[in-house]
């Protein structure tokens, strides 16, 4: 990160308040972006947005800059996805399938897109909708973000092998969603 | 020939350590390859989608609704600002009460019951959270330099706060404090058995659990605070 960055944190961490505003415009899209892949819907990626830089405030004190801030903003973000799961007693919506057919289908066309048939693109909503609140927190922070099995257990407060497990059984669910559509293209 | 289980190609698609050895099977076996080959087609569909953008209006009303929010709750202070304030406080009554008695009776002036309650119980939370965070990395890593100076941190910082406890945090401060001695004391490059031992310890004494326990009823106390 850059000097400003680091001032700004600094400034923040000291309670000045536009600056932690400076620091949130600069990785509320990073932010949101993983809420949505966590909640798989706007309404909730906001919210938890919202929370996770409220928590992030409060806490601010304890950001030691052992980790960066995006990645301590982005544990923080986590753990709210796993307490808004844990509170709302239900799975995470389903991902938009509309949504994914057209971001695929806007997208410039590339081999690997083109590959993805309609059908495929349908069955990934659903099929995230199968997974518990830990095994779409797992999963996304390993998939998508490239989070090493063993700072998943850390950052989720579980054991290795439980992370691991809560993976596996994402794949193994998205897989089973997923393979007739694979079969057929 | 044992070919790789499902875990053992998950974890080779995703490049994680413990798969060093599964991707020389995979060289070596073409059952395996398709095997993998499959898994990796049906994960990679995964990558096409992408979050969309926020709403700008999302983002125009962001500042807004966090800015008051944030002026309202001031951040918490850290543990070492908490133990500075603290200390200070202590050291600067002892001084004064050194200096204009020797009676023993030293009430805390300038600070209320409720003002050193907020700053032990926080100082105590904060304390649990970075042993929780050393405790859930040594359960978890096969790092040989896990613990060192973090460990000797909780240790001194340990005996300070259990001047101010008693009762049952009191012996759970004094059952990390020996968990945490042997983990400071011990050389950087740990065996793999000294590691499963701790990890043993920690488990058998449910240690980490307590630790959590403890910690979430500070938290909360803290919020009533």
């Amino acid at each position: 990160m850059d000097n400003a960055h680091d001032a700004n944190m600094e400034l923040a961490q000291q309670g000045n308040h536009e600056a932690f505003r400076l620091l949130m415009e600069q990785h509320t899209r990073a932010v949101y972006k993983l809420a949505y892949r966590m909640s798989g819907n706007q309404h909730d990626a906001e919210d938890l947005t919202q929370e996770t830089f409220l928590r992030a405030w409060k806490h601010i004190g304890r950001f030691d800059g052992r980790a960066t801030f995006a990645t301590w903003l982005y544990r923080i973000c986590s753990n709210c996805a796993l307490d808004h799961h844990r509170s709302t007693g239900r799975r995470p919506a389903s991902i938009d399938d509309e949504a994914i057919f057209n971001r695929i289908a806007s997208a410039e066309p590339s081999p690997e897109r083109l590959a993805v048939s309609s059908e495929v693109a349908a069955r990934l909503g659903p099929a995230m909708e199968e997974l518990s609140g830990m095994e779409r927190v797992a999963f996304v922070m390993r998939h998508f973000e490239g989070v090493p099995v063993e700072s998943i257990a850390q950052a989720l407060g579980i054991r290795e092998g439980a992370a691991k497990h809560a993976i596996f059984r994402a794949v193994q669910k998205i897989r089973r969603a997923m393979e007739p559509a694979m079969s057929t293209k | 020939m044992n070919h790789l289980t499902e875990e053992d190609l998950v974890l080779l698609y995703y490049s994680e350590p413990a798969a060093a050895e599964s991707r020389s099977h995979l060289a070596a076996c073409s059952t395996c390859r398709e095997a993998f080959s499959s898994l990796r087609q049906t994960l990679d569909i995964c990558n096409s989608f992408e979050p969309p953008e926020p709403d700008p209006a999302f983002l125009a009303s962001l500042p807004r609704f966090i800015t008051p929010k944030v002026v309202d709750i001031a951040p918490r202070r850290s543990r070492v600002a908490w133990l500075a304030a603290a200390a200070a406080v202590i050291l600067s009554v002892a001084f004064f009460a050194g200096r204009a008695s020797r009676q023993p009776p030293v009430v805390v002036a300038g600070l209320s019951q409720e003002a050193r309650a907020r700053i032990l119980t926080i100082t105590l939370a904060d304390h649990l959270d970075r042993t929780e965070l050393l405790l859930t990395e040594i359960a978890n890593s096969a790092d040989p330099a896990v613990g060192g100076d973090r460990a000797r941190d909780l240790v001194s910082e340990g005996r300070l706060l259990r001047q101010s406890v008693t009762g049952a945090t009191g012996e759970l401060l004094d059952e990390v404090e020996r968990f945490m001695l042997d983990v400071a004391n011990s050389p950087d490059n740990k065996s793999a058995v000294q590691l499963a031992q701790w990890r043993g310890r920690i488990n058998q004494a449910s240690l980490l659990f307590k630790v959590r326990i403890l910690q979430s009823n500070l938290r909360q106390k803290e919020d009533k605070i």
